[in-house]
């Protein structure tokens, strides 16, 4: 059983110090909710577990499945099975999504340490077309991704919603085991957001951790966390149950902002 | 080229980095005739060359596309020419370069409209990406226009390979270099699919090599 550990992890963006000491536990099997007020250093957290260069990790660790996820490179961390579904995923031009897709998936199946040059040798365990295809269609069917989606540049001229669906597809096609979602559910319509949530509950099973970080109660309501954090000024100031979430609904994030400053008075 | 005839003469030169490639490249299209040149130059040291399309009957088009790619210590200097010496005649040029660590790519290209080419247009569009920090790329379109009636357009964009793109593709499992090659690919996109299947497969190969040993 593998599960992501987050020990005193302090990082800062620029200079400037965001996280604060954030210790962190996610095991395969469970749905952690991370929830905070903006700014509060929700995103970059999940960019850091990925490993965005902006990033600087000045104390602390992350450790996933026993490796130091700190000192492996953003694709070495991919392959390890950690997958992270972007808040403002990238457009890239001329590539369409079928031979993204396909690229990546083979990437994960490469042989290590395989290069250009040893091309073939690289390729042999790549998935056959027919395979890649079948998957696909059931991916796209699981999702209600429409089929244009597949000639289409990746996120080129997408809208928002287009942009989340082709995360969740992305999710699915890779089979990751540990999925961390930055916002997925920002600035989503009602049936979008079915549909997120859909893929997320779709993707839970005993071998996957999943870490949703979202500023809004709303998706929780169609996704139910085992585990529900409290993220304020870089630090984790609450952790519980699925009712804290329906606590903060009720009583907005000033509530835990209150106690914490009386905390510190 | 005789009335109505349709020529397209497509080049892949992948010369090694010792050798200078000067190369001319002319047709005379006659009335009705089309012609089109795609050229994708990758090897030597320098490169210059300008394919040019002289379009002397009526109604005649020509058209360019071309790719370059300048790596570490190489100078591509490509382009076309488009002379139009008849009424009605139209020219496209479309260019795509890219340039890499120490490389200089540049888009050198004149249109030339003779009085008297009275509905003559053309176009020209020019895209530039740059892989890192040290490559350089420029643009020179010449145009003498000596006629009133004529339709002309020119577009240019340069582009730089995202610190944001790239971390998206790695954050996939794709290495620096192959997510590198993946952003070229689909900036050269939409000229490759206009080759034949054989160079389309040889072309990205090549840019997959060009991307390989220099990174990391």
């Amino acid at each position: 059983m593998s599960s992501l550990v987050v020990r005193d992890l302090h990082v800062t963006v620029e200079g400037k110090p965001i996280l604060n000491g954030i210790d962190l536990t996610v095991e395969s099997g469970s749905v952690h909710a991370m929830m905070g007020p903006n700014g509060s250093g929700k995103s970059t957290l999940s960019l850091t577990i990925m490993g965005h260069p902006k990033y600087k990790v000045e104390r602390g660790e992350i450790r996933y499945d026993g490796q130091d996820l700190l000192a492996m490179p953003v694709d070495a961390r991919a392959r390890a099975g950690v997958f992270l579904a972007f808040q403002y995923p990238s457009a890239i031009p001329g590539v369409s999504v079928a031979n993204f897709l396909r690229t990546a998936i083979n990437a994960r199946r490469a042989v290590p340490g395989a290069t250009a040059g040893t091309a073939q040798e690289a390729r042999k365990n790549d998935m056959p077309i027919p395979q890649f295809r079948k998957l696909l269609a059931e991916k796209m069917k699981l999702l209600d991704v429409d089929d244009s989606f597949i000639t289409r540049s990746v996120n080129d001229g997408f809208s928002g919603g287009e942009k989340k669906r082709l995360e969740m597809l992305q999710m699915h096609m890779f089979r990751p085991t540990l999925a961390v979602l930055d916002e997925t559910d920002s600035g989503l319509d009602i049936d979008a957001l079915k549909t997120v949530a859909h893929g997320i509950e779709a993707l839970r099973s005993p071998e996957v951790g999943i870490l949703l970080i979202t500023h809004y109660e709303r998706i929780l309501r169609y996704v139910h966390p085992d585990r529900v954090h409290v993220l304020v000024e870089g630090r984790i100031v609450r952790t519980g149950g699925p009712e804290l979430a329906a606590e903060l609904e009720a009583k907005g994030y000033d509530f835990v902002r209150e106690e914490l400053y009386a905390g510190r008075a | 080229m005789k009335k109505d005839a349709d020529v397209r003469y497509t080049t892949i030169q992948n010369w090694s980095h010792n050798v200078y490639n000067l190369v001319t490249k002319r047709a005379v299209v006659h009335e009705g005739g089309r012609m089109s040149w795609i050229d994708a130059n990758l090897g030597s040291k320098v490169t210059m060359k300008y394919p040019s399309v002289y379009l002397i009957g009526e109604r005649a088009h020509g058209e360019v596309l071309s790719v370059a790619f300048a790596g570490d210590a190489q100078h591509q200097d490509a382009g076309a020419k488009m002379v139009h010496a008849a009424p009605n005649t139209t020219s496209l040029i479309t260019s795509k370069g890219i340039s890499k660590g120490t490389g200089k790519q540049s888009y050198r290209g004149l249109v030339k409209i003779y009085a008297g080419a009275h509905g003559s247009k053309s176009t020209v569009r020019c895209d530039a990406l740059m892989l890192d920090e040290t490559a350089q790329s420029s643009t020179y379109p010449y145009m003498e226009i000596d006629e009133e009636d004529v339709t002309i357009g020119h577009e240019a964009s340069v582009s730089k390979v995202g610190e944001e793109q790239l971390f998206y593709l790695m954050s996939r499992g794709l290495s620096e270099a192959d997510a590198t090659a993946m952003i070229v690919n689909g900036f050269i996109e939409p000229i490759v699919k206009t080759l034949p299947m054989d160079y389309a497969i040889e072309m990205n190969r090549l840019i997959q090599l060009q991307m390989v040993g220099a990174i990391g």
